[in-house]
C-alpha cells in the first residue's frame, strides 16, 4: 500500500507545475511519505527544517486569530507551504515561481490520502 | 477578629463589605464554593477550608498555565531534536504501519491514456497565451537558421602546443 500511496503522491506532484517535493511527516519532521525531484533542496526535506513549523504554528496560534492551519514561506529560489494536520504535517516544496494558489489547493487534493494515514502517527 | 474558627466568615464575605477577608479574585470556583459552604455543616470547617485552599491553588495554577501557554516567549522556545536511533525507530514504525494500511480505492489517475478528458496543470496559462504573429514566427525561423549556420562554422583555431613541457630543464 505504501508504494501505491507514494505513486499517488508522485502523480499529484507532477500534476502541479514547479513542485519539487511533497513530504508527509509527523510533528518532529520524521517522514511518513516522501516524494521529491532531484532539484529539491536537501535542507527543506530534513526533519530539523520541517520540525520548526510545529513551533511556528503553535506560536502563530497565540496571536488571537485562532488555530493556524497553513503557512507559506517564500525564499529567493524556493517556496515552502506547510499544512497543519497535526499530528501530521504536510510540506510542499516548490520553486519560487510556482502558483501559490495551486500549491494551497493541494491540501484538499491530498485529503483522501491523509485520511488513510491518520492512524499511522501516535497522537 | 482574632478567632481562627469564626463562623461569621461567610456572612462577612457576603455582605459586600471590604475587609481583610474580602476576596481579591472573584472566580467561578470560589463562588461555587461559597454557595455550597453556606449550606454545609460548620463542624467540618477545617476540612472545607483546606479544600478551599487547594481549590484556590488549582485555580491560580490554571490561570498561570493558561497565561504561560498564551505568551509568545521566543527566548524560551526550545527546538526538540530527535536522537538518531529514535528517528530510525520511528521511520521503521511508520513504514510498517503504512504498509499495513488496507488497500483502499483511491482516485486512480493511471487511466489517463484511455480517458478523453483529464487534468492538465496550469491550463489557464496555456489557453490565455496569445498566439504568436507570423512575422515573429518568420523571424524565429531565420534567426535559428543563422544560429545553426554560425554554430556549424565554429572551428578550433590551433595556436599553441597542447602539451607544454613544464619544469623540465
Amino acid at each position: 500500500m505504501a508504494e501505491e500511496m507514494r505513486r499517488n503522491l508522485m502523480e499529484l506532484m507532477k500534476s502541479t507545475d514547479d513542485v519539487l517535493g511533497i513530504i508527509v511527516t509527523d510533528r518532529d519532521g520524521v517522514p511518513i511519505l516522501k516524494v521529491a525531484e532531484e532539484e529539491a533542496p536537501e535542507l527543506g526535506l530534513r526533519p530539523t527544517f520541517i520540525s520548526t513549523f510545529n513551533i511556528a504554528t503553535d506560536q502563530a496560534g497565540k496571536l488571537g486569530m485562532g488555530r493556524n492551519s497553513r503557512m507559506v514561506c517564500v525564499y529567493g529560489r524556493y517556496q515552502v507551504v506547510h499544512f497543519n494536520h497535526l499530528p501530521m504535517v504536510v510540506t510542499v516544496i516548490a520553486s519560487s515561481v510556482a502558483n501559490t494558489g495551486q500549491l494551497l489547493a493541494l491540501d484538499s487534493q491530498m485529503a483522501p490520502l491523509l485520511a488513510s494515514l491518520t492512524n499511522v502517527v501516535d497522537v | 477578629m482574632g478567632c481562627c474558627c469564626s463562623t461569621e466568615q461567610e456572612n462577612l464575605s457576603q455582605d459586600g463589605e471590604v475587609n481583610e477577608r474580602t476576596r481579591l479574585l472573584n472566580d467561578p470556583v470560589s463562588n461555587t464554593y461559597q454557595v455550597t459552604a453556606s449550606s454545609n455543616d460548620y463542624g467540618n470547617h477545617y476540612s472545607t477550608s483546606a479544600t478551599k485552599k487547594s481549590d484556590d491553588h488549582s485555580v491560580l495554577n490554571q490561570i498561570l498555565q493558561h497565561t504561560a501557554s498564551s505568551i509568545i516567549d521566543v527566548g524560551a522556545l526550545e527546538c526538540h531534536t530527535l536522537e538518531q536511533h529514535e528517528y530510525i525507530e520511528r521511520v521503521r514504525t511508520y513504514n510498517q504501519r503504512v504498509n499495513a494500511i488496507p488497500q483502499v480505492k483511491t482516485s486512480n489517475k493511471r487511466h489517463h491514456e484511455v480517458q478523453l478528458l483529464y487534468d492538465t496543470p496550469a491550463t489557464e496559462r496555456v489557453l490565455s497565451a496569445q498566439p504568436i504573429s507570423l512575422a515573429d514566427f518568420n523571424m524565429m525561423i531565420t534567426a535559428s537558421q543563422k544560429v545553426v549556420a554560425a554554430v556549424a562554422q565554429i572551428r578550433v583555431e590551433h595556436k599553441e602546443d597542447l602539451v607544454v613541457p613544464f619544469g623540465i630543464p
